[in-house]
């Protein structure tokens, strides 16, 4: 038992007398603490959205209105041609297209029915997947508020309806930083 | 060894003058050749690394869902729900994995990780849907991880709304916008296209920075390096000697990982093949630059490994952008990310192998590329000490 003290007190001193490696030990783990739930966080916001809008309507207008006040997308151009958008992607400076179709208000007024389009930068997949689900969700709830606008829905819906609703549990928040902060902690203590 | 090469750098009486002869240059490569043949374990390791690298984040390391575990409460048990859950089995994103009985079993299936999702069924969904013309279902999802839980709530939705548009036989709402959708470059939604280009800069930097790194303090610490500065070899030959070695094990290196990316993973490269080489070749450029930086300040083998370390593989894996996005950052975390070079590195490979661009989208990140290099060795060579301590 005396031996293992000694050597006990030989390796503290050996610790303690290296500033270094006392820097290394204490120091580190905890400014990677501190850095790293910042950086490692998967959370997709702030895409980059290019929206080529060939109608010029009161609702394509409103339609960008409400997808750029969500908070997940930065309007980063506004054209009039698909290509310069296209080209937009191509350096980076877009991650995903909204094309609005000529008369989309005039087909959706009269003809019930129009067509949006969406080029989404594919290569990283996870991104793409999640950025244009949020955009369709939006589009939904866009559509949703148009119809309201035209018709009276009556309190039994005439069309059948399967309602959907989502809730998170352990995260309510979604907040990446209670995912990455028990992982980041295993591999301080393994390091 | 050592003693031969000085010898040879001495017999040459003309070029000890200069230091520039090509034979005794060629003499320092092929010492720093026995250095790492020698090492067959290091060898190993450094060749074996990307092909290791593609393997775990092939397979093990992918963010895509599929067959994940979900339970189902299905508290009416009749023939529309019925239906509804072996949609659910049949798709392959999900498999169902639990029948449940009561809402404390879903939080206790949680607990125990053995599900993702749960699916809820409410009492009298058929009779709901039948007459009412509307029903509920509710989504649980596990949410400690964020990203798989909305992409498994995206698609358990998709599958309910299909199930939707098939009882109503496609009867269309009316004042419906559809939108078609169209993902460019990676249309199966792949992972390997995201992080092959990261693997190849994580690699290049590993094997350039860091073994340049270490070996020069090698040198130092064994007490080879008043040896070498002695030979009538210039200080700059010696560093660039001890260069070549690595560029040529890059080089392997980039062939092996690009073969993987083809033949294994089925990502092809689009752009031109000439331009990809040159780039990376610039690449290592810099990162065996700043190996060389490191090198030449640090004191030993231990404190070398560290820096290269922390200060560059950590910045790279964390802010090049291929493992996380830089753009959500905060903001000091995102000017730091500029001069971290992997992340240039990486946005042109990404543009060159998988949008198939050429140099007119990428001259920007090549100019800071050159500039960092040009940067990097200006200082490693004035730091580099012709004594020694």
């Amino acid at each position: 038992m005396r031996t293992l003290k000694f050597l006990l007190q030989k390796e503290f001193r050996q610790i303690l007398r290296d500033p270094g490696i006392l820097a290394i030990i204490f120091i580190m783990p905890s400014i990677q603490l501190l850095v790293l739930p910042w950086a490692a966080d998967y959370e997709i916001k702030n895409l980059k959205l290019a929206v080529v809008d060939h109608d010029h309507s009161d609702y394509s207008r409103q339609l960008i209105g409400k997808v750029t006040a969500s908070g997940y997308f930065i309007l980063t151009d506004y054209t009039g041609s698909y290509e310069n958008a296209l080209h937009r992607i191509e350096h980076d400076r877009a991650d995903i297209i909204l094309e609005i179709p000529a008369s989309f208000e005039k087909n959706l007024v009269k003809e019930d029915e129009a067509k949006l389009f969406l080029a989404v930068n594919a290569i990283n997949g996870v991104k793409a997947g999640l950025g244009s689900a949020y955009l369709r969700s939006i589009i939904q709830d866009f559509n949703g508020e148009v119809r309201l606008q035209w018709i009276q829905f009556p309190r039994f819906s005439p069309e059948t309806n399967i309602e959907v609703v989502s809730s998170n549990w352990f995260n309510p928040l979604m907040n990446y930083k209670v995912f990455m902060v028990p992982g980041i902690l295993v591999l301080l203590l393994t390091m | 060894m050592k003693a031969e090469t000085t010898h040879i750098g001495g017999s040459d009486s003309k070029a000890s003058f200069t230091g520039f002869g090509i034979k005794q240059f060629f003499s320092f490569v092929r010492k720093e050749f026995y250095h790492i043949y020698r090492d067959k374990r290091t060898m190993f390791i450094l060749l074996g690394m990307p092909i290791a690298q593609i393997v775990i984040f092939g397979f093990a390391l992918t963010n895509e869902v599929k067959n994940s575990d979900i339970a189902v409460f299905d508290q009416s048990k009749d023939a529309a729900t019925s239906s509804l859950i072996a949609e659910f089995d049949a798709s392959r994103y999900f498999e169902v994995r639990e029948y449940i009985s009561s809402y404390g079993q879903i939080e206790r299936a949680f607990k125990k990780g053995e599900i993702k999702l749960a699916v809820v069924l409410p009492l009298h969904f058929n009779e709901d849907l039948q007459h009412f013309n509307k029903a509920q279902v509710q989504l649980i999802a596990d949410a400690s991880d964020p990203n798989v839980a909305s992409t498994l709530t995206n698609y358990a939705t998709a599958i309910i709304m299909d199930y939707q548009q098939r009882i109503t036989n496609d009867r269309k709402l009316p004042y419906t916008i559809t939108t078609e959708m169209k993902m460019l470059y990676n249309p199966e939604l792949k992972g390997a296209y995201n992080f092959v280009p990261g693997v190849m800069a994580m690699v290049l930097l590993l094997v350039c920075t860091m073994m340049t790194a270490i070996t020069i303090v090698k040198e130092k610490e064994m007490g080879t390096m008043e040896v070498m500065l002695v030979s009538p070899m210039k200080p700059l030959m010696i560093v660039i000697a001890k260069a070549v070695p690595y560029t040529i094990l890059s080089a392997i290196n980039i062939a092996s990982i690009l073969l993987l990316s083809v033949f294994v993973l089925g990502v092809p490269i689009k752009g031109s093949l000439g331009l990809l080489a040159f780039e990376s070749i610039l690449f290592t450029l810099v990162s065996l630059s700043l190996g060389l930086l490191i090198s030449s300040r640090a004191e030993s083998q231990q404190i070398a490994m560290f820096i290269s370390l922390v200060a560059l593989f950590l910045p790279t894996v964390m802010l090049s952008g291929f493992m996380f996005p830089v753009e959500n950052m905060p903001w000091p975390l995102r000017l730091i990310s500029n001069v971290v070079p992997a992340k240039w590195y990486y946005t042109i490979v990404r543009s060159v192998m998988i949008k198939g661009t050429g140099l007119a989208t990428i001259w920007k990140e090549t100019l800071i590329l050159t500039g960092m290099m040009l940067f990097f060795l200006t200082i490693a060579i004035k730091s580099f000490k012709i004594r020694l301590a």
